[in-house]
């Protein structure tokens, strides 16, 4: 008896061994190769350091030509002092996905090289006019840039038409985003400025004779600008009206989101060395800043980090919508629960603090990268300066274990995944159409990776392609509740402006982990407007048109 | 069993049998119980010698004592005081109290009595070292120093001086002179100390991981060394591993409940994790060693914030600007608490505040 039950043990220990490795997570591959990109990231860099060099490469992915299939966007520097695209190294990009799903660049026939611009930092994308067609709207230095999209594969250049261009002298826009902040149902735009700088007032920075990236502080702090949409091709900037000139910041990355579920839209700004800004709208136009009232301008210490790049979405599905946005190695990258008012600063006990101490961040986002139903958190990262062994450096990706932990699988995403660089701006969306979250992602003078989700987790998924009616036609801001046949509830909304100089794919992705059964989608648009869908297969793409009334 | 006996029945009839005792019989069977480690069933004994002598000086203070020995402090510093007072210049008495002030963790009174312990017997080693100890806990880094040079000069090989100079200096960014100090205790090997001293330095290097590795060394060689697992705490905290961090902070607050920097962070880490009456705690305790530290006054002023109580941190906070007008997270802290109780226009002046001493700051550096 003593020894079949030894033979039992054994046998069930080898069963072990056979039957329950630890588990692969999904990873990424780069397939930029199988493409011709013309496309490197160029900001001039030649030994001088001119203080907006460590930004560039602003990334979109959207679909610009309505065939079905995402695209990709890649905003370029100019050559430097110059402020010019003075040759096509410094070009925007253009990324028309292929039937196969390759790229081919149509930039030059879409006419947006931008040629006649300066250097360009963020891409903002957003149907302003409701034509079913997504525009583009520029961050420069030197003048912004609006480009309405054509309808046929081509863009044209609307800046000085729509009086979207005016901004102070030699204002350095580094980021944007569209909403419709007076909920009339048509976008308006937000510019993230950070401060007044031009080749003739750039302050050398020198230690032993070595040029460094000045110090933040140097430079004068400006507010963001607000444009408001007229609805005829046309805008007016309300930036005093609505309060914003009110609060100059360091603009970087920018979120929308409804942070305290009143139906209208509000904004986070993360600020460079500056409190971050809080944006919450009173619903007449005017905004007041609550961010330290709120508990988001400063650190857990009461402290001011350089805040990079930004998301705004709910991690933990309680319904509220919390805040990530990261900053430089030896600061702590600063995850804010909503508690439904406040937010409690949640990076020591999510364990973000321990797991980004050593990076410098930029770009990042709240991705369910492996379809588990929790966001996880994406950072593109790499020092602002390169002077020492620990300046370049490789994403990361912190895994939401459960609603509350985070935990590093950097490691395990992928040698594609890890490369060290300067890595800047960053881009999501399902690329190829298999419900799991691509990333595509810009590094200073290198070629973009198109990061491509292995998507083998076996977990479900949902995305929910929203169209506004009575909201506007991209409903950024509409608020996504799905709960799952088992009662599993989850949390999401509609945001392009994700991360830093960057656009994701506006439709809404929810990772369903192994449930196949959706028994209710509730929708909230903008509009105020409730919209609930009932029993919805998983593994598609929702359609959903708001209902007029 | 005789002593049984005339235990058992004192404690039966203390008021009937207490007028009719000898007083000395009664303190020499206190001084017997004391002597043989038995305070507990001495204290009695002193205390009702002392009803019948009142002024005996050294009996309250072999109380003050035996209340010691049992760790009931602050009833031992009462009767310390008493019996200071029927004889003020009694060095014994005063060293006595000042000790039972460390104990308490009420350092700055200690401090008081070993300065002025000090200042009548300025060769005594033990009080220089305890007053040079105080000092170092007040974050005195300066008086550390100027208390042990002299010290140090005459005798360069005690271990003891050079450790706590050493760590003075390194405190007060004098990392390279602490390091020649310290040198004296690494010829010795690859000790607990100089694993500490070692880390000390590292940490003001701002080389965090190496701190906590020397650090984690140093603790692992000798967990009772004092201090070691509060700059672990710190170490850890630099490197973002918080949960460490508390682990190292408790593991102080188990050998040393009065360690001031381990109450501090650890209430503040307790605090930035929700657990806001743990924090408090911990930082009542940090303000019993020293009084008025603006930090901890801060902490516990964001602990109010936190805890959904502005007005409290308002007091607070308004108190602790008024004494250190540029703290700038002071100054923030307080516009918060203004705004969430609606008091816009006083946040936006504490904001403004805030703003132009950081930008002021940002300019003398931009300058350097």
């Amino acid at each position: 008896m003593r020894g079949a039950l030894c033979l039992m043990g054994a046998g069930t220990f080898l069963l072990s061994l056979l039957s329950a490795p630890p588990p692969r997570r999904p990873h990424f591959v780069n397939v930029a190769a199988k493409s011709k990109i013309p496309y490197k990231t160029n900001n001039s860099f030649t030994g001088r350091k001119y203080f907006p060099q460590p930004m560039c490469g602003g990334a979109a992915i959207f679909d610009f030509d309505n065939d079905g299939r995402l695209d990709i966007f890649l905003a370029n520097g100019a050559k430097l002092p110059d402020l010019k695209k003075t040759d096509s190294s410094f070009f925007n990009c253009l990324l028309r996905q292929k039937s196969d799903g390759t790229f081919e660049d149509v930039t030059a026939r879409a006419g947006l090289t931008g040629k006649g611009l300066d250097y360009n930092f963020g891409a903002a994308v957003g149907d302003y006019d409701n034509d079913g067609f997504e525009d583009l709207f520029l961050a420069s230095m030197g003048p912004n840039a609006l480009f309405h999209n054509n309808g046929d594969g081509t863009f044209t250049d609307v800046t000085s038409a729509s009086g979207i261009g005016g901004k102070p002298a030699n204002t350095l826009s580094v980021a944007a985003a569209w909403f419709d902040y007076d909920n009339d149902g048509l976008l308006d735009l937000i510019v993230s400025d950070y401060t007044i700088w031009s080749p003739a007032t750039d302050v050398r920075c020198l230690m032993n004779d070595q040029d460094y990236y000045c110090n933040p502080h140097r430079y004068p702090s400006v507010p963001p600008r607000l444009y408001r949409n007229l609805g005829n091709g046309r805008f007016t900037d309300v930036t005093v009206k609505s309060q914003l000139a009110r609060y100059p910041g360091k603009g970087m990355g920018v979120s929308i989101a409804d942070f305290n579920g009143d139906g209208w839209m509000d904004v986070f700004i993360a600020n460079d060395t500056e409190p971050n800004s809080l944006f919450i709208n009173r619903r007449d136009g005017t905004f007041e800043e609550k961010g330290l009232e709120l508990g988001v301008a400063y650190d857990q210490n009461a402290r001011a980090g350089s805040s990079m790049g930004c998301d705004a979405k709910d991690f933990d599905n309680d319904g509220k919508v919390d805040i990530f946005f990261n900053n430089l190695m030896g600061q702590i990258w600063q995850l804010l629960r909503n508690r439904g008012g406040l937010f409690q600063y949640y990076s020591s006990i999510s364990k973000v603090q321990k797991l980004s101490m050593t990076y410098s961040g930029w770009s990042a986002g709240f991705i369910d990268y492996n379809n588990d139903g929790w966001k996880d958190i994406y950072s593109a990262n790499g020092d602002v300066d390169m002077v020492s062994a620990k300046s370049p450096q490789h994403d990361t990706m912190f895994e939401n274990t459960d609603g509350k932990t985070f935990v590093d699988v950097s490691g395990e995403m992928g040698e594609d995944f890890l490369p060290k660089g300067y890595q800047r701006g960053s881009a999501f969306g399902d690329l190829n159409g298999d419900g799991a979250l691509d990333i595509v992602v810009t590094s200073l003078n290198q070629a973009p990776r198109i990061l491509m989700n292995t998507a083998d987790s076996g977990n479900h998924w949902l995305m929910v392609a929203l169209t506004g009616r009575k909201s506007a036609r991209d409903a950024i801001g509409a608020g996504v509740k799905l709960t799952t046949a088992s009662g599993r509830e989850l949390y999401n909304h509609v945001a392009i402006s994700v991360g830093f100089m960057s656009s994701s794919d506006k439709r809404v992705h929810f990772g369903l982990g192994e449930e196949t059964k959706i028994a209710s989608v509730e929708i909230r648009w903008p509009s105020g407007i409730v919209q609930t869908l009932k029993n919805i297969e998983a593994d598609r793409v929702l359609s959903v048109e708001e209902p007029l009334k | 069993m005789a002593k049984f006996f005339a235990l058992a029945a004192l404690s039966l009839f203390p008021c009937a049998t207490g007028a009719q005792q000898d007083p000395e019989r009664i303190l020499k069977q206190a001084i017997t119980l004391h002597q043989a480690g038995d305070a507990e069933e001495a204290i009695p004994q002193y205390r009702a010698y002392l009803k019948l002598r009142p002024d005996r000086v050294d009996a309250r203070s072999n109380l003050g004592a035996a209340l010691a020995g049992t760790g009931r402090y602050r009833q031992a510093i009462a009767e310390y005081r008493a019996a200071l007072k029927g004889r003020p210049k009694d060095p014994g008495i005063r060293l006595n109290l000042a000790l039972a002030y460390y104990k308490m963790g009420e350092i700055s009174a200690a401090a008081g009595e070993l300065t002025a312990l000090h200042a009548a017997k300025p060769e005594d080693r033990q009080i220089l070292l305890l007053l040079a100890d105080c000092r170092l806990r007040q974050g005195e880094n300066r008086q550390v120093i100027e208390l042990l040079e002299p010290a140090r000069k005459q005798t360069p090989d005690d271990l003891a001086v050079a450790y706590l100079l050493g760590t003075a200096l390194i405190r007060d960014n004098q990392v390279k002179r602490g390091e020649q100090v310290i040198d004296r205790i690494l010829r010795n090997g690859e000790s607990a100390e100089a694993l500490l001293l070692m880390g000390t330095a590292k940490l003001h290097a701002l080389e965090f991981e190496a701190a906590a590795a020397d650090l984690r060394k140093a603790a692992e060689l000798n967990p009772q060394l004092p201090d070691v697992h509060a700059y672990l705490g710190l170490a850890y905290i630099q490197t973002g591993d918080t949960a460490a961090a508390r682990a190292a902070f408790q593991s102080e607050l188990e050998r040393n409940p009065n360690d001031f920097e381990s109450n501090l962070n650890l209430a503040a880490l307790l605090r930035q994790d929700g657990h806001a009456e743990e924090a408090r705690k911990l930082l009542e305790r940090a303000l019993r060693v020293r009084p008025g530290e603006i930090r901890a006054r801060f902490q516990l002023a964001s602990v109010e914030l936190e805890a959904g109580r502005p007005d409290r941190a308002r007091l607070e906070l308004e108190d602790i600007v008024k004494q250190t007008p540029r703290f700038v997270e002071a100054h923030i802290a307080l516009a918060t608490a203004y705004y969430r109780l609606q008091r816009k226009a006083e946040g936006d002046r504490e904001r403004a505040i805030a703003q132009k001493l950081t930008d002021g700051a940002m300019a003398s550096k931009s300058k350097e």
